[in-house]
């Protein structure tokens, strides 16, 4: 059985894709004031203008980090989580892949399993 | 605004209630108020009623209020249900405070009720309403408060023993009360010992599953006067905000300071005046970054207060007198209300053995939700003994 997809799940646009092996977020871009969100999103929080599709480089800085050990449900095991603040901007909360980690290192997406039998991304070392 | 006043307050214990219905656990919020403020069902005019969960859990999104008025003997007046996460009672207060102080109605009540001991994933986190896409991604209310303790702990230096600390003080202070969740002694040691959640907050840093009803009862300047209300609590302010939804440094809480920069400015009073303090600790780390955040202490130096005892009973200013979230217990609606109860019980003098001497000003702070990445929904009450 295949897993689903989340964006499957949500049924929403999607989310990311893959370009030249590496994953990009799918968010998008004031067309007024340049402000960059994620997920895509219709109007500005910032200046109020209409937003603009805009492809992100998924790279992005920790900005802190816990591992849960109680797991909602939904997720059979425990997993590391993190508050990642994106280089374009956007702060995205989402699962780590890893263990170990330090607030402020560098991070990027990754194509991972986000929960139980739901295909997605997380979020881990840059240079692994 | 006309002047508002507390002048009646009633709930129900908190804890685990299987066997009581929202109807029973409302209805007894209702009748405590109205036999507090010596009025009968007659006299009040609107209603306004918190509630957070019942609707998924229940299968009553809207219309507690009315059922719990109608089981009291409550009709024939408006009544409105408000939702607003774990702000839902504090909410229900505020609206309570606009009707009476806009002059339409001289005799509000404000209650919250909620009953999460049936919650069928029972054991595991809470989640939150509408956090769809960050739930999937992993997101629960405990993770993103370890989130906020990491980055405390990096700023500050902080240590996890620090923050069990928290969890010890409001249980000493819930031994005093005979309506808290959980009322034994509890130790550093069993705080930090106790199954971990979301590192580094263990099962013991985490406020528990609650049951619950509070409701109280606010009134006009000539409503006081008409039923001789012996201790009125006039409410100085009430602000609520919702989250401003930046990437702002999740060491504090911008949507509190702006919350509290609001209530403060309107009441007319500064922190240093604060005598009293219920706060939302949900989590052991929130209440030691509420601290910071309402100004009852410097940036920072929110750990130093809990390591000195001052937020404690006999200390420079008590906090979560009641127990709090933590160990009072958290039935989310009715949370934000019976944090004012407490506050009015302080002011009153009718607080025993945990009754902060000589209190005058206390300050009541509820923050609920997730929106994104940040908190949904602030609101704080200042009160003053008249």
């Amino acid at each position: 059985v295949s897993a689903l997809r989340l964006e499957d799940d949500l049924g929403v646009e999607p989310l990311f894709r893959l370009e030249d092996g590496a994953v990009r977020l799918l968010g998008s871009r004031c067309a007024g004031c340049g402000t960059i969100d994620f997920p895509a999103r219709a109007i500005c929080l910032e200046c109020g203008n209409a937003h603009e599709s805009a492809v992100l480089s998924g790279r992005g800085t920790l900005h802190s980090f816990t591992m849960l050990e109680n797991p909602p449900a939904g997720f059979s095991t425990g997993y590391a989580y993190g508050c990642i603040d994106l280089a374009e901007g956007p702060r995205v909360l989402a699962a780590l892949v890893g263990e170990r980690f330090t607030i402020g290192q560098q991070v990027k997406v990754v194509e991972a399993r986000v929960r139980d039998g739901l295909e997605g991304f997380r979020f881990g070392p840059s240079n692994a | 605004m006309r002047e508002v006043f507390i002048t009646g307050v009633g709930m129900t214990p908190f804890g685990r209630f299987p066997e009581k219905s929202l109807e029973e656990l409302g209805r007894a919020a209702i009748l405590g108020a109205l036999a507090d403020a010596k009025v009968s069902q007659r006299d009040v005019e609107v209603v306004y009623a918190g509630h957070a969960r019942t609707g998924r859990l229940h299968g009553r999104e809207n219309g507690v209020g009315q059922l719990c008025c109608w089981s009291a003997g409550i009709r024939d007046i408006p009544v409105s249900s408000v939702g607003n996460f774990c702000a839902s009672g504090s909410t229900a207060l505020r609206e309570t405070w606009i009707a009476v102080g806009s002059g339409l109605y001289d005799v509000g009540l404000a209650l919250g009720v909620e009953k999460l001991s049936s919650r069928p994933e029972g054991g595991q986190p809470l989640t939150s309403d509408g956090m769809e896409l960050e739930g999937r991604l992993g997101f629960t209310p405990p993770a993103f408060f370890a989130l906020m303790a990491h980055r405390y702990m990096a700023e500050t230096g902080c240590s996890p023993e620090t923050l069990a600390k928290v969890a010890v003080k409001n249980r000493s202070h819930a031994a005093h009360n005979p309506l808290a969740q959980y009322r034994q002694p509890l130790s550093v040691e069993e705080v930090l010992a106790s199954p971990m959640v979301a590192d580094p907050l263990t099962r013991f840093s985490c406020c528990p599953t609650s049951d619950g009803g509070a409701a109280v009862v606010l009134m006009s300047r000539d409503a006081v006067n008409r039923f001789h209300v012996r201790r009125p609590v006039r409410v100085l302010s009430s602000a609520l905000t919702s989250g401003g939804y930046r990437a702002d440094d999740l060491a504090h809480l911008e949507i509190d300071r702006r919350a509290a920069r609001q209530a403060y400015e309107t009441a007319g009073v500064g922190p240093e005046d604060v005598d009293v303090a219920e706060v939302h600790d949900a989590f052991t780390i929130s209440e030691i970054v509420h601290y910071e955040d309402l100004g009852l202490c410097a940036p920072g130096d929110g750990a130093h207060l809990v390591e000195t005892g001052q937020t404690a009973l006999g200390g420079r200013i008590p906090v979560s007198t009641s127990g709090g979230l933590l160990s009072r217990g958290h039935p989310l609606g009715a949370t934000g209300i019976s944090q004012a109860i407490e506050i009015t019980t302080q002011l009153r003098c009718e607080a025993g053995a945990r009754q902060v001497p000589g209190a005058r000003i206390g300050l009541v702070h509820c923050v609920g939700g997730f929106i994104a990445h940040d908190a949904a929904a602030t609101a704080i009450h200042i009160l003053a003994a008249v």
